[in-house]
């Protein structure tokens, strides 16, 4: 763990905030439905995991292209610029 | 049991643009016998959406003290996915391994798709990344377009 820049660790909640929103709803939503489906965790199982993960990799990959070391797009500001941490 | 996004997991950046999503999950055991238990999960990709290469896994695998983990892919994505059961008494192989299909692409990437039940699972990442906006991924089985590659 220590080779992680722990400056960087952010929490998903900040990282979807990064996401724009239609995007970042589309891809919430789909993780809702996979982990809670049926309601059940019983139904919670590996492929429905790592779709979700992939789908956040590659999502955050292309959408939040714009997070930068130290800094994330403050998703509260209109003008949508970058926030240092 | 989990709630909230942000609690399933937390992402990690290295410097040279490798991340990877780490959390603890209580999935259903590997060993087919149904049951619920705790797995350690790490994620890999590289950004820019691409696959991480053997070197790169095994960097991460070490900073996460997962050196022994299965690796176990269910869809042609991005990221390279890593579970440990956190019961020693538990860890096998994951069944699927034996019960599905296993797909080799040709950067060496493998993934599993069920033999009879439901859609591809390829067709389904297609299928989803499309719906979300995001770089197209052809099912590396089904689509009619050649998939790019990924590294």
């Amino acid at each position: 763990m220590t080779d992680y820049d722990q400056a960087t660790l952010m929490l998903l909640a900040d990282l979807e905030s990064a996401v724009p929103s239609p995007k970042r709803d589309a891809i919430l939503a789909r993780a809702r439905a996979c982990r809670y489906c049926s309601g059940h965790p019983c139904a919670y199982d590996r492929a429905q995991r790592t779709l979700y993960e992939h789908l956040l990799h590659a999502g955050l990959s292309e959408l939040a292209s714009n997070v930068e070391r130290g800094k994330y797009y403050d998703p509260n500001s209109e003008d949508g610029r970058a926030r240092t941490l | 049991m989990l709630r909230g996004a942000s609690q399933i997991g937390r992402l990690w950046q290295h410097p040279s643009g490798v991340r990877v999503c780490s959390s603890l999950d209580m999935a259903e055991l590997p060993d087919g016998s149904g049951e619920l238990g705790q797995q350690w999960h790490i994620s890999i990709s590289q950004s820019g959406s691409r696959r991480a290469d053997d070197e790169v896994v095994a960097f991460a695998l070490q900073a996460f003290d997962l050196l022994g983990a299965e690796e176990d892919n269910h869809h042609p994505g991005v990221a390279r996915h890593y579970f440990l059961v956190c019961d020693p008494r538990r860890r096998v192989d994951c069944e699927c391994k034996s019960t599905e299909t296993l797909v080799a692409e040709a950067d060496g990437y493998r993934w599993t798709n069920p033999i009879d039940e439901g859609e591809c699972r390829g067709c389904e990442f297609e299928a989803l990344a499309q719906q979300l906006a995001l770089k197209p991924r052809p099912c590396p089985i089904h689509s009619r377009t050649s998939a790019e590659p990924s590294r």
